[in-house]
């Protein structure tokens, strides 16, 4: 008998998570999973956010397809997405390598990378707005060096603006990527070097045969995560450009907002949510499905 | 005898500060406490109206909240949630204009209030709709070309009162200092000369051009072309620096306050600030010279944001009292020097702006002046196509067909 109070003892304290699960799970469904849904209706109205409506089917979504605007945020956001998860990647990776041991000066270096992390996007969009700015540090750094000629009003050209945003985002997450690369890399057992270094397998060999095979997971979590958070971008471009030089730098967050708040068009912009937000859900389940396989196939 | 005779306990205390609570509740509940919503830069004059309002009306409390565009406000509507006094936009063309509120029957009517029966003729437009009034009407502004009157004499030029002469100027100035001082990195800048070369070329081909458009008989393609042109010739004569792109619009105030520029655009509201920037700066105040022809530059006017009523309000009555405050002309007169505007009931008598502004009040006197396009577009969607466009038209990104085009086609939108 004494088994059987056990058991149910057991049984009881399994339950608890899920109760707690379950009030989480009732505080999103509400809080976040209804308004979606219950918002996604008005994409297929005319309501401009304040009185009545009427129904207008898909109007909208057609719309989101052949307006200029919105297709070249579209493009804008693509591009910020593909730009700052392979720079990110590139960067993270080369710290975590560089960093990866135990000497004193790289736990020292370790967290001043991670700190920009910690920073509000808002902050460091206004953070750069400053430095990129005509009388900025860029420039005044630039003239230091006698390179007056390559001063610019970095944030006010087409040609420059978007990249300045990607490098902006690049410098505040790149220290995230890079300790989920230095943990990839603590996992992995220093035998197997000594394995390949006794089999002649020079640095970069190990890099590629050992390194590379090994980090995938942490390539899962660091493609996917930079790349969502690429196809939200709003803060930072809304701090440093608000879109312009004309709609060079607006993406499709940035549009959305936009087009509820200055021109009242609520239901035209919860069309473009709905639209951003299938995908950036579509972008993720491929990219996890990818990512997967090679993990596993490795 | 029994309250000495008894120990006075915990219980004993708790009843008697849950009496004094209940005591004072009544005067508590009698205070009304008001909302308001308004515009960050109307702080200063809006603090000083919600004060002088208390000390009259001790019953009544407004809790005042700022934001820097007022694109908020409309989300609080949208929720249900509208402050009681909100800030209104005159006319149309804006998500939080009296047009496109009143339309949806967010705003109370005020019609029957005292100073709806004094609303000067050229306001009635502006704070009316379907025959009602909304807003009081409270100040209007005009954009203007203020000059640095150093800056000027070291260039060795006068204020130039006619386009050619302003791209002459530009041509002499540019090898000292930054002819215009211009924040283009900011949409909101791009309206000023903007719509002073529109005023002063489509308007004056076609007076009417706005009931016109309105009709259908007209359109942006051929009214607004010339001025897009203009506004080309004035980026190839270097007329604004080679910054301007990446410059906010208080950089351009700034560089006209401290002598880096000589000219600058703007709403009149603008010109405290470079005063703040430099107390010692002589400013010289013209309409921008938006014509070949000096007899033809007009002065685009028009009325400033005023307050009103939500018809979700609980305390209409209250909100209704502190409108009708600020329509009082003393306290009209104060609000208004704060912001350094005109007032609205002063219109037809045409005072002389503050400050040096001869040609200004010359023309606001001839009645040379055309009210703020924006006022009489059908919604609010034109304008951001405009103040993109134009950062795009003066970073090669679009051409001024294409431009025009666009913002033909947002106007045909409802």
């Amino acid at each position: 008998m004494p088994d059987v109070k056990v058991n149910a003892g057991l049984r009881q304290a399994l339950q608890i998570p899920w109760w707690f699960a379950g009030l989480a799970l009732f505080c999103y469904l509400l809080m976040l999973v209804y308004p979606s849904i219950a918002g996604t209706y008005y994409a297929f109205t005319d309501w401009s956010g304040v009185g009545g409506f009427k129904y207008v089917g898909f109007a909208n979504f057609k719309l989101v397809f052949t307006d200029g605007e919105a297709l070249s945020s579209l493009k804008n956001t693509v591009f910020l997405a593909f730009t700052t998860t392979i720079i990110q990647n590139i960067v993270g990776l080369s710290l975590a390598l560089a960093l990866n041991g135990n000497s004193r000066l790289k736990a020292f270096l370790r967290p001043v990378f991670v700190a920009p992390v910690l920073l509000a996007p808002v902050v460091v969009g206004v953070i750069w707005q400053y430095i990129y700015s005509p009388e900025g540090a860029l420039n005044s750094l630039l003239a230091v060096l006698d390179l007056r000629d390559w001063q610019q009003p970095w944030l006010g050209l087409p040609d420059t603006a978007l990249w300045m945003v990607a490098f902006t985002v690049v410098w505040q997450f790149a220290g995230l990527t890079m300790i989920i690369y230095l943990a990839g890399l603590q996992g992995i057992g220093p035998e197997l070097y000594e394995a390949a270094a006794m089999d002649g397998s020079g640095r970069l060999r190990q890099f590629l045969d050992i390194t590379v095979p090994l980090l995938a997971p942490a390539v899962t979590v660091n493609v996917l995560l930079p790349f969502i958070g690429g196809l939200k971008l709003f803060d930072q471009v809304m701090m440093m450009t608000a879109g312009g030089p004309g709609y060079s730098t607006q993406t499709a967050a940035l549009m959305i907002y936009r087009q509820a708040f200055t021109h009242g068009a609520f239901a035209y912009s919860t069309a473009l949510a709905v639209v951003l937000t299938i995908g950036v859900a579509l972008a993720a389940m491929v990219q996890l499905a990818v990512l997967r396989r090679r993990e596993h196939t490795r | 005898m029994f309250a000495l005779s008894n120990p006075i306990t915990g219980r004993h205390l708790l009843g008697g500060l849950a009496c004094l609570t209940l005591a004072s509740a009544p005067a508590v509940l009698s205070a009304q406490e008001l909302t308001m919503s308004y515009l960050a830069s109307y702080k200063t004059a809006t603090d000083q109206a919600i004060a002088g309002f208390e000390a009259a009306n001790p019953g009544i409390k407004i809790r005042a909240s700022y934001t820097a565009d007022g694109q908020s406000i409309r989300a609080q509507f949208t929720t249900g949630n509208a402050p009681d006094i909100t800030l209104v936009y005159p006319g149309d063309g804006a998500p939080m204009s009296l047009i496109q509120l009143a339309k949806a029957g967010m705003l109370e009517d005020l019609s029957s209030e005292p100073w709806a029966r004094t609303i000067p003729q050229s306001f009635r437009r502006a704070v009316t709709f379907n025959g009602k009034a909304y807003v009081p009407p409270t100040t209007y502004s005009f954009i203007t070309m203020l000059s640095n009157d150093e800056v000027m004499k070291k260039v060795g030029a006068s204020v130039p009162v006619n386009f050619n002469e302003l791209l002459a100027f530009c041509d002499k100035a540019k090898a000292s200092t930054i002819p215009i001082a211009f924040g283009l990195k900011e949409q909101v800048p791009t309206l000023f000369p903007g719509y002073a070369m529109i005023a002063s070329t489509a308007f004056v081909d076609n007076p009417s051009f706005a009931e016109d458009h309105a009709a259908g008989r007209t359109n942006f393609a051929k009214g607004y072309k010339q001025s897009m042109e203009m506004y080309l010739q004035m980026r190839d004569r270097g007329c604004f620096s080679r910054t301007a792109a990446g410059n906010s619009n208080d950089d351009a105030l700034k560089q006209i306050a401290n002598g880096q520029a000589a000219l600058y655009v703007g709403v009149v509201a603008f010109l405290p600030a470079v005063i703040k920037y430099n107390p010692d700066v002589k400013i010289t105040q013209s309409p921008f010279p938006g014509n070949v022809d000096e007899s033809k530059v007009r002065l685009p006017i028009g009325p400033t944001i005023t307050y009103g009523v939500s018809a979700q309000s609980k305390h209409k009555e209250a909100a209704k009292k502190f409108v009708a405050y600020i329509a009082q002309p003393d306290n009209l007169r104060k609000w208004a020097a704060t912001v350094n505007q005109l007032v609205a009931s002063d219109i037809e008598s045409a005072p002389a702006p503050a400050g040096n502004a001869t040609a200004v009040a010359n023309l606001l006197r001839a009645k040379r002046t055309v009210e703020y396009l924006d006022r009489n577009w059908p919604n609010s969607k034109i304008q951001p196509i405009y103040m993109a466009g134009i950062q795009e038209l003066l970073s090669n990104q679009t051409s001024v067909d294409a431009l025009l085009k666009r913002m033909d086609d947002a106007y045909s939108q409802p």
